[in-house]
């Protein structure tokens, strides 16, 4: 089967083919790989960042095809998971005074604004910053809900939970990313 | 009341920024690097090797568990087995002398002592020689009792696995002047065994392939005038040695 011809084959028929027939991986890549990209780049603020982990988010998704069950979830939401996986845990295995110099970097080269969006939003840093310091599972429910363009829905399927469940992560979520950023936005005034 | 945006609104106004967009050639290596390490994790002689990897760092493990404790095993075995033991004397670093059985295990420093000719290994010799033996040993597999006297200074090591297979060479020239024997009826059976001279050359100088398990000392064994099995006196010897180590069986 050439790379051409499966263009129009779904998500689900891919991921199980290209268990036996690698070549087809390349399509899931271009398919989906400009949607992880923008959500790891609104999480990291950095390109470069951004292109690291894109990499290693499809690396990981190339392994773990063998396990992924298109009934239980979609290929896109099960992807962004992995994506979020990833951010959480290179930030995690950054200390915080790094995680602090990197987002500062970063925030150096403001992101492109839509047209509807305001100019460079107040504390964007210390949001990204806040939203790092959150513990993993926190911080990919966020991620999940508010920047990889998922309904709730998509997002619970992406965690694997329920609704309700996800719609009670979120409550907590939002409720420890308030105060982490009241205490950062506390210091650094 | 806090005057900055609530958290959710900031949010969403994070999720609704685009990021730059993503430029085709770091599409491109970011394409690239995702499908090598496809490759490499579809590479059938990778993934055998990596599942290969744990058999072969244990198979080597257990090779090395093997020797050490075979080599700790072997060490309390370290003696040599008298196969024949017409005419052997064995003389204990004490100082006791046993007449040996055929059978009988010679543990390290004792000093074997034949009357006639004997075979060890594959080395046969006899009256008016000794032999040194170090390193590995053989048994004994023969004496030819006679009237003359040779004797077999065993030396075992006492750890075959981590100290080096030794040679021992005599470099003395003996001279001995040989008194005949008072009475012919009764063998010499211990002979005090003369000065030696050995000098132990490095392993590093013979592969131990080609070591041999005895060397030869071309000597006259002096023969004790009387029938005592215990003489400890020594013979009428005059010895013109320039030893360098003086080298003595023990334990």
């Amino acid at each position: 089967v050439s790379v051409a011809s499966s263009e129009d084959l779904d998500d689900a028929t891919l991921a199980a083919r290209a268990v036996t027939e690698p070549e087809l991986f390349t399509v899931l890549f271009r398919r989906h790989v400009a949607d992880v990209h923008r959500l790891i780049r609104r999480r990291t603020g950095s390109d470069a960042l951004a292109d690291d982990l894109t990499a290693l988010t499809f690396e990981r998704c190339w392994s773990a095809l063998p396990r992924f069950e298109p009934t239980r979830s979609s290929l896109r939401p099960w992807l962004f998971r992995i994506a979020t996986h990833a951010v959480a845990s290179h930030y995690r295995s950054e200390g915080r005074r790094q995680r602090r110099e990197h987002l500062a970097a970063a925030r150096e080269v403001p992101m492109t604004v839509n047209e509807s969006t305001s100019s460079d939003p107040p504390g964007e840093w210390a949001l990204l910053v806040a939203l790092s310091m959150l513990g993993e599972r926190h911080q990919q429910v966020l991620s999940l809900r508010f920047l990889a363009d998922l309904t709730t829905d998509e997002a619970a399927e992406a965690m694997q939970v329920s609704r309700n469940h996800f719609a009670v992560l979120q409550y907590r979520a939002l409720t420890a990313l308030r105060h982490s950023l009241g205490q950062l936005e506390g210091e650094t005034t | 009341m806090n005057d900055r945006p609530d958290v959710l609104s900031r949010l969403e106004q994070l999720g609704r920024r685009q990021p730059s967009t993503l430029t085709e050639d770091r599409l491109a290596s970011i394409e690239l690097r995702v499908m090598t390490a496809t490759l490499q994790q579809t590479d059938p002689s990778r993934s055998w090797s990596r599942r290969a990897m744990p058999i072969v760092v244990s198979a080597a493990a257990a090779l090395v568990l093997f020797v050490v404790v075979f080599a700790a095993t072997d060490r309390s075995n370290g003696d040599v087995t008298v196969s024949s033991a017409d005419g052997v004397v064995l003389e204990f670093p004490d100082g006791s002398t046993v007449d040996a059985q055929s059978g009988d295990a010679v543990p390290e420093g004792v000093v074997i002592r034949v009357t006639g000719e004997v075979v060890v290994g594959s080395d046969r010799f006899g009256p008016g020689r000794y032999r040194v033996v170090a390193g590995d040993l053989e048994p004994i597999v023969s004496v030819d009792s006679s009237t003359s006297t040779s004797t077999v200074a065993v030396t075992v090591p006492t750890d075959t696995s981590s100290t080096p297979i030794r040679t021992t060479t005599t470099t003395t020239n003996v001279t001995t002047t040989t008194r005949p024997p008072t009475t012919t009826t009764a063998p010499t059976r211990i002979v005090r065994q003369p000065v030696r001279t050995t000098t132990t050359m490095p392993t590093s100088t013979m592969p131990t392939s080609t070591m041999p398990t005895t060397s030869v000392v071309d000597a006259t064994v002096p023969t004790r005038p009387t029938t005592t099995t215990t003489v400890q006196a020594r013979p009428t010897t005059t010895t013109s040695t320039t030893p360098t180590t003086t080298r003595r069986a023990g334990p």
